[in-house]
């Protein structure tokens, strides 16, 4: 199997046999205005499968596609970061949603730390295409009470100090910061 | 054994860490407020160990309204003695005093705000529609920038592997435009015009992401907005509940001189009884109320009075006698079993006591009555009234608590005593005022 990649206005597939028209990238125009009128850069993905053994190519639309699609994805996507929450254990305060970017956690996505159980632990994963995220976490609880947090992100700790969610007077707590930087 | 078993448990207490939760308790540790997890508790002043868990904080699923209104159910067990913590270590006889309670029910609340929820997922969505129009441009703007910058650099072929390695960079690893600015601010070079080119790249690259983070800026700001307008909303929430217990308990009794055995003067009593009722708390905010009502077959004990008995026995051998002693502590009076009813009412209040809210104070007013005496001169009808003081860490940890509490307000008891040895005092002299130590272990179930 032969993998090439060309700049060309296409995105395609060749086989020994034919060559299978795929899917298009989509037209990009950059939006950033500084960027000088170019032409648009295309990807060309060229499959070439041989099936040494029998010659048989009745299965290279299908192994092509899947190749294609992979390597499509590979390369053209912004990789998401791995985000871990752990959270301090306090019995009358209830999690009730957590907002990391465009990552959503509930109550239930909250378990044990293997590690310490006074914690709990959630993983989610999010992309983040520039220098800061959104963070929230939403509580309800008693008066008064109080727990901390922390965050790390791709292994790497958001915050120096644990973060504290401070149930206020009405039962209801809330940590947000809309420019959490990244580590 | 069963002392040995007691205090094998309390040692085992003592040497948990403390985890506190609320907690509300007179003197007799009645409380009609339910409270979250599993607690195992360690009364000094009462000779009392109590181990409780229920399901409150098993909610289900924050992501819909079915974690507002869920089954609930759980279970406490006590045991204890009546002889207080002296006699639980020491060589006399142990009092075993044993109660289970289960209850189950219904809890509803304002958790879970769906349309909370909805805002906030659609504001989210049309965020990810802006990133996903902004990430589709951001490779070929990258690669754009890194073809515009590098013209600059002088040597070909220097030029050909900064654009491949810059493009590689950004097609396969790239997580963000900081993480392309860190790559690129690692990036190292000998050559002048390349670094030049690194730093004119760092710059415009800067520039986009200040371009993406004023746009995101405004869904973020949205976010903000939602979320803090749902907390202005107080929580409350509704137990509604059903609940039932056995009750065990066995002590020595002194029935009347057994002239021909003074031995078998007294009586092993083994009593056992029985109780159910219904009950609700609500909570709203700092506000805390619980009110439980229930049918209660039980005896008066504790209208027996205490005695400490000598029982002696003498072996004469000819010119020698040889005299066994033997205390024996027992409870006289006039004993039966009884069918009462019980009303109990808490309320529980918190109060900041500092600016910071560091620590914060838990009063709980609280009234606790028998009613409906089947045999008034066994258990008179009455009602104590109390106040308890609890001190709390915000993190939730107990640091220490008292209560005051005036046991039967209208002296019912006194007054069916005879005239003579009737102590009719005023309420103010007759307060007792006591220290609760509750300790709760670790989450043995799941969550908290």
């Amino acid at each position: 199997m032969v993998v090439l990649f060309h700049r060309k206005n296409q995105l395609c597939m060749t086989s020994k046999k034919k060559a299978i028209k795929k899917k298009a990238v989509p037209k990009r125009k950059p939006s950033y205005s500084r960027i000088k009128e170019q032409p648009a850069i295309r990807i060309i993905v060229e499959v070439v499968v041989r099936n040494e053994t029998s010659g048989d190519n009745s299965n290279i639309n299908f192994t092509g596609h899947k190749i294609l699609n992979t390597v499509a994805d590979a390369i053209e996507a912004v990789k998401p970061y791995e985000f871990v929450i752990k959270i301090k254990k306090i019995s009358n305060i209830i999690i009730r949603r957590i907002d990391i970017e465009n990552a959503t956690l509930y109550f239930d996505d909250l378990k044990d730390d293997p590690v310490d159980p006074t914690f709990w632990l959630s993983k989610t994963s999010s992309k983040v295409l520039g220098s800061t995220f959104l963070l929230s976490v939403e509580a309800t609880g008693d008066t008064f009470t109080s727990t901390t947090f922390n965050l790390t992100c791709d292994d790497k700790k958001v915050f120096d100090t644990d973060q504290n969610i401070d149930i206020k007077s009405n039962g209801r707590g809330l940590y947000l910061n809309k420019q959490v930087a990244l580590p | 054994m069963r002392k040995y078993q007691l205090i094998i448990l309390a040692c085992l207490l003592a040497s948990q860490s403390l985890l506190a939760q609320g907690l509300t308790q007179n003197a007799e540790g009645q409380s009609s407020i339910l409270f979250k997890g599993n607690s195992l508790s360690f009364d000094i002043g009462k000779t009392e160990i109590a181990f409780g868990m229920n399901n409150l904080d098993q909610i289900p699923s924050t992501k819909t309204k079915k974690a507002n209104n869920y089954f609930i159910k759980g279970l406490s067990i006590k045991a204890g003695s009546e002889e207080g913590i002296g006699n639980l270590f020491s060589n006399g006889d142990l009092v075993p005093n044993s109660s289970l309670r289960v209850f189950a029910g219904l809890s509803f609340s304002n958790l879970v705000d769906e349309n909370h929820n909805n805002r906030l997922d659609e504001i989210k969505k049309e965020k990810e529609k802006y990133q996903s129009k902004f990430e589709m441009n951001l490779i070929d703007t990258l690669l754009a920038i890194v073809e515009d910058e590098t013209v600059i650099v002088i040597d070909s072929n220097i030029k050909k592997r900064v654009i491949t390695e810059l493009n590689e960079h950004i097609k396969i690893r790239i997580k963000s435009t900081k993480d392309f600015r860190t790559f690129l601010s690692k990036y190292v070079t000998n050559d002048a015009t390349t670094a030049l080119a690194l730093r004119e790249i760092i710059k415009r690259v800067k520039e986009l992401e200040k371009e993406y983070e004023t746009s995101k800026e405004k869904y973020d700001s949205l976010i903000e907005l939602e979320s803090k307008r749902s907390i202005e909303n107080p929580y409350w929430k509704l137990l509604l509940f059903g609940y039932g217990g056995i009750n065990a308990m066995s002590f020595k009794r002194f029935d009347s001189i057994s002239i021909t055995n003074p031995a078998g003067s007294f009586i092993d009593e083994d009593q056992r009884g029985g109780h159910f009722g219904i009950g609700f708390n609500y909570q709203r905010g700092r506000f805390k109320f619980g009110v439980i009502y229930d049918y209660f077959s039980t005896n008066n004990f504790n209208y027996l009075t205490k005695k400490e008995y000598t029982l002696r026995q003498t072996t004469t051998a000819g010119s020698q006698s040889l005299i066994q002693e033997k205390k024996v502590t027992a409870y006289a009076g006039k004993f039966g079993k009884v069918e009462i009813n019980r009303l109990n009412i808490d309320v529980a209040v918190a109060f900041k006591i500092d600016k910071e809210a560091n620590n914060y104070l838990l009063v709980n007013p609280y009234l606790r009555g028998n009613f409906y005496s089947r045999d008034t001169s066994l258990i008179p009808n009455t009602f104590n009234i109390g106040t308890g003081f609890y001190l709390f860490k915000k993190s939730g940890k107990f640091l220490g608590g008292i209560y005051v509490e005036l046991p039967d307000v209208d002296n019912t008891i006194e007054k069916k005593k005879k005239p003579e040895d009737q102590n009719i005092r005023p309420a103010m002299k007759r307060l007792t005022l006591g220290i609760v130590a509750k300790m709760s272990l670790k989450s043995i179930l799941s969550k908290q």
